[in-house]
């Protein structure tokens, strides 16, 4: 029925898998700025700020990435701008990841304790000397092991930019399986490429969580 | 007839060897305490006694019962031999009397209203009835520590042994936990205990005996050991600590 | 921008609306009971005596939660017929949600646990209860104290998830959201409007499992005085 050899299968999943991993870089680190950029807003003090961001959090955790992959594919075109597979995936993935993102590094910002400011203060620092040179250099640390963990969820989520139409490793194993007929196979392949992408990113942030255990 | 029979218990933490050769007994009524620097193996010894440590080597026979590594023989001791923690243990999301009435409801399978009764009555021995519907974070260490007492003496142990069980207090609360010791004391318990209190071992405590490198190095009645110690190790021990 | 929104247009069809509500919603409290259970169950192997289902329960952890959802859920739908396990899309559905939970759970219960003083298993031990009456009465609530934000949040992220059993025709909410864009044309409108109900939902499961937890684990009475 079909020509494909396992091997076949497997060599053409391989070359899925790249664009997997590369929209899950510009997710990551668009992801990253947009939540570098949102904790600076809020390190501003302003409330109005401070409201929009925990808005802006709350809906893009309260909402499925699915709708979110869905609203930016469909809704951007309303505006005017037409957009991609590519192009919305991005831009989904990427204000996605950026919500948690912010969520996971205000929470590392807030665990410097307070005595930490303290300290700086009653050492004549100002707020943005404190922050810049005393509270960020620790929350880095604190941050690292969470935030590489939070990249499999990133690497996970990309699958569903398949749903949009976009070519990347699981829209090449249902695309596989509609030639092949041979779903198990095919599947457990896919799955097993998501898990050597994904397994090596726990490890490390398992590792990271441990040392940093050990040494605080 | 000893209550507690230790012969010639090895205890080894990896390559560590922690107890070489205890030998001791204990009758019933007893009070004996167990003094010796940090380090010298009297947790570890107490921790053996009810199976809380495996020992390698040796025999320990608690009321007739061996203590082994199996789980069901373990359970039978517990009912035997009680044990205060210095850390107090209690179940922090039960209130002080759910955690006495719990290993009474379910070990015992006492019936809801037999354990209240009970939990009332052992709270009532270490005079903290009034605190029934507290949770242990609103109480005091001392507190927390009699109410600990209490939970144990609601499964009627023939021994209570007792680990440091002074140590995490604040000095004023001292008083009322040894208060409470003297008094089973006196009721005829019989009590073990790691204790640094080298005063109470004094004036309660019916035998002292000094571990040091996991030995039993002295032992003999409280008020000999104290006015008249025999090895340089102890009397280095006691000019520091007295 | 010349387009003009029409949420109107999607007015005729709030039965088949409804009808998605409702599933996603029992899809939901199913898979929470049934996930946080297998949690628990999950977390106690890993934490017991028996070393090889430990690694067993582990591994399994592992592959759950390194592997997207929608692949599980492609693998149990379209690759177990093949050999011999025939599901329903629903009962696909919901092994996938429970596995995810189940995995998710599992591990946030055991850091709860091994959070948990090793004095209190011993206090407990020497009051004479077994393994099990220890797990359960003492150690679990307090692991659950501990855990259950992070054991909410799981919660809401795997029913959001269910989102993505419309890949495999389960009539939940946003199946209906494509049902109804696609007789409407009204995609932008379909999509807001169930997106707004999902957020809806997100804010009310945290309410009520967080109503739940305090009411099970009287995380407020361990509190207090802290």
């Amino acid at each position: 029925m079909s020509d494909f050899t396992t091997l076949d299968i497997f060599q053409n999943l391989l070359l899925a898998a790249r664009w997997t991993i590369l929209l899950s870089l510009i997710a990551f680190v668009g992801g990253g700025i947009v939540a570098g950029i949102l904790i600076l807003l809020r390190m501003t003090k302003n409330s109005i700020l401070s409201a929009f961001i925990r808005i802006y959090v709350e809906i893009f955790q309260g909402t499925p990435l699915l709708m979110q992959l869905f609203l930016a594919f469909f809704g951007l075109p309303l505006l005017g701008i037409e957009v991609g597979p590519w192009t919305a995936a991005s831009l989904a993935l990427t204000l996605f990841t950026s919500a948690y993102l912010c969520e996971i590094w205000s929470g590392c910002l807030n665990s410097v304790p307070k005595g930490q400011w303290e300290a700086a203060k009653t050492l004549g620092l100002n707020y943005y000397q404190s922050m810049v040179h005393v509270i960020i250099p620790q929350s880095i640390r604190v941050a690292t092991a969470p935030t590489i963990g939070f990249s499999v969820q990133v690497v996970k989520g990309t699958a569903l930019a398949s749903i949009i139409g976009f070519v990347e490793l699981t829209k090449a194993g249902t695309m596989l399986n509609n030639v092949t007929f041979e779903p198990f196979k095919v599947f457990a392949m896919v799955a097993i490429l998501y898990f050597v992408i994904c397994y090596p990113l726990t490890r490390y942030s398992k590792y990271l969580e441990r040392k940093l255990n050990v040494s605080s | 007839m000893s209550l507690v029979s230790i012969e010639n218990v090895h205890k080894y933490y990896g390559e560590k060897h922690v107890l070489k050769g205890i030998d001791l007994k204990i009758k019933k009524g007893e009070v004996v305490s167990i003094i010796g620097r940090s380090g010298s193996g009297k947790s570890t010894l107490l921790r053996c006694i009810n199976g809380l440590e495996n020992h390698q080597k040796g025999n320990i026979v608690v009321s007739n019962l061996e203590v082994t590594t199996n789980d069901i023989q373990l359970r039978r001791l517990s009912k035997e031999c009680g044990m205060i923690f210095q850390g107090f243990n209690l179940y922090p999301h039960k209130t002080t009397g759910q955690n006495v009435m719990l290993s009474p409801k379910l070990v015992l399978g006492k019936k809801d209203k037999e354990c209240r009764e009970l939990a009332l009555e052992c709270l009532k021995k270490v005079g903290m009835d009034k605190m029934f519907d507290q949770y242990p974070n609103s109480l005091s260490g001392g507190q927390k520590q009699r109410v600990a007492i209490a939970r144990s003496l609601a499964m009627s142990p023939k021994i209570l042994l007792c680990d440091e069980i002074t140590s995490a207090l604040d000095p004023e609360l001292v008083g009322e936990v040894l208060k409470v010791l003297e008094d089973l004391a006196k009721e005829g318990m019989t009590l073990v205990l790691v204790t640094h209190e080298m005063n109470f071992a004094k004036d309660i405590g019916d035998r002292v005996v000094f571990m040091h490198d996991g030995k039993v190095w002295e032992t003999g009645p409280s008020d000999e050991v104290f006015a008249n110690p025999q090895t340089p190790e102890l009397q280095n021990f006691l000019s520091s600590v007295l | 921008m010349d387009y003009q929104l029409d949420f109107v247009g999607l007015f005729p069809y709030y039965k088949d609306l409804v009808s998605g509500i409702i599933l996603t919603i029992q899809i939901t409290i199913l898979t929470t009971i049934l996930g946080v259970s297998f949690g628990i169950i999950g977390a106690a192997t890993r934490v017991g005596k028996n070393k090889f289902l430990q690694n067993l329960v582990g591994g399994f952890v592992e592959v759950v939660r390194n592997t997207p959802f929608i692949v599980q859920l492609f693998f149990i739908f379209f690759g177990l017929p093949t050999i011999g396990f025939k599901l329903t899309a629903l009962e696909a559905g919901m092994i996938a949600m429970v596995i995810n939970l189940g995995a998710y759970s599992t591990e946030i219960i055991r850091a709860g646990i091994e959070a948990t003083d090793k004095g209190q298993w011993e206090a407990g031990k020497t009051l004479g209860l077994k393994w099990y009456q220890i797990f359960i009465h003492i150690i679990l609530p307090q692991a659950f104290n501990k855990i259950s934000p992070a054991l909410i949040s799981q919660c809401v992220i795997v029913m959001l998830g269910s989102s993505v059993l419309s890949q495999i025709s389960v009539e939940e909410l946003t199946f209906t959201a494509n049902f109804i864009q696609s007789r409407t044309f009204l995609s932008f409108e379909s999509y807001f409007l169930i997106t707004g109900i999902y957020l809806i939902f997100a804010i009310v499961l945290r309410f009520v499992l967080t109503v739940v937890s305090e009411k099970l684990f009287k995380t407020k009475a361990m509190k207090e005085g802290n």
